[in-house]
C-alpha cells in the first residue's frame, strides 16, 4: 500500500495550471490582440468608449479568476512534487497540461458560447456558429492528445525525491 | 549624435501624443462605465464570469484528492459492512 503509485496529483496540477494558461492565451490572442470578443461583448457590444470599458472591466475579473486557478494548480504542482507516492514524469505533467488547456476550451466554450451566449468566438464574424463549434472541436482534440501523453508516461515511477 | 536625435524624436512622439484627442483617459465617461458595472446586474454578471472557472477548479481540486476521497468511501464501506454483518 506504501508503494503505491498516484498518477492524479500530477495529472490535476498539470490540468489547472494547463487549464488556467489556456485562458490567458484566449485572453491575449482573441479579446485583446485579434480583439474578437470581450467577456459580455454580446450583450454589452464595445460600441463606444464606455461598453469597451465596462467590457474590460469583465476582462480582468476574467483574468484575475484565471490567475488564481493557475496559482492553486501551482500549488497543487508543488505539493505533488514533495510527496514520495507521486511518480515525476514531465511527459504526464505536459500532457495535463495540454487536457487542461482542452478542458478550458470546451467547458468555456460550452458555458459561455453555447449556453449563455454572452459572447462568441468572433462577434464580429457572419460565421459565429463555424468558429464557435471549431473551438469546441479544439478542445476535444486537446483533450484525446493530452491524455493521449500522459498515458505514454505511465511507465516512469519514478518520484521527484527519489530521483538522483 | 545619434542617441541626441533618438531622444528629440521620442520626445517629440510623447509630446504630440499628450495633445492627442484619442489618448485622453476619458474623465467624463468614469461615472457612466461605473454605471454599467455597479447595477443590478452586476452579481449575475460576476457569476456568469466565473462559472467556467470555477468548474474548470473544481474538477482539478477534486481530481488531485480523487484517490483519497475513494480511499474514504471505500474503508467507509467496509466499516459499515462490518457492522451489519456484527449486527447479524
Amino acid at each position: 500500500m506504501a508503494n503505491e503509485r498516484r498518477r492524479s496529483p500530477l495529472i490535476a496540477a498539470g490540468v489547472l495550471m494547463g487549464a488556467g494558461l489556456g485562458g490567458f492565451i484566449d485572453g491575449i490572442s482573441l479579446h485583446q490582440i485579434l480583439q474578437w470578443h470581450n467577456m459580455l461583448s454580446a450583450q454589452i457590444p464595445p460600441n463606444d468608449l464606455v461598453n469597451v470599458k465596462i467590457n474590460m472591466f469583465w476582462d480582468g475579473m476574467f483574468h484575475a479568476a484565471t490567475w488564481v486557478m493557475t496559482a492553486i494548480g501551482l500549488a497543487l504542482l508543488w505539493r505533488a512534487g514533495a510527496r514520495k507516492d507521486v511518480p515525476w514524469s514531465g511527459r504526464t505533467f505536459f500532457g495535463s497540461l495540454v487536457v487542461g488547456w482542452g478542458l478550458f476550451n470546451f467547458i468555456e466554450g460550452l458555458i459561455d458560447h453555447q449556453i449563455l451566449g454572452i459572447h462568441h468566438v468572433s462577434d464580429y464574424s457572419a460565421n459565429r456558429l463555424a468558429l464557435d463549434l471549431a473551438f469546441l472541436a479544439s478542445g476535444v482534440v486537446m483533450i484525446l492528445g493530452g491524455w493521449a501523453l500522459i498515458r505514454t508516461g505511465q511507465s516512469d515511477d519514478v518520484s521527484r525525491g527519489e530521483r538522483s | 549624435m545619434r542617441s541626441v536625435l533618438r531622444a528629440t524624436l521620442c520626445g517629440i512622439i510623447l509630446v504630440s501624443g499628450s495633445f492627442s484627442i484619442t489618448a485622453s483617459a476619458c474623465p467624463e465617461c468614469r461615472a457612466s462605465v461605473q454605471g454599467g458595472i455597479y447595477n443590478q446586474d452586476f452579481l449575475a454578471n460576476l457569476f456568469v464570469i466565473l462559472l467556467p472557472i470555477l468548474v474548470l477548479t473544481a474538477i482539478g481540486v477534486g481530481f488531485y484528492y480523487a484517490d483519497e476521497l475513494a480511499e474514504r468511501v471505500k474503508e467507509g464501506i467496509s466499516k459499515w459492512l462490518t457492522k451489519e454483518d456484527a449486527a447479524l
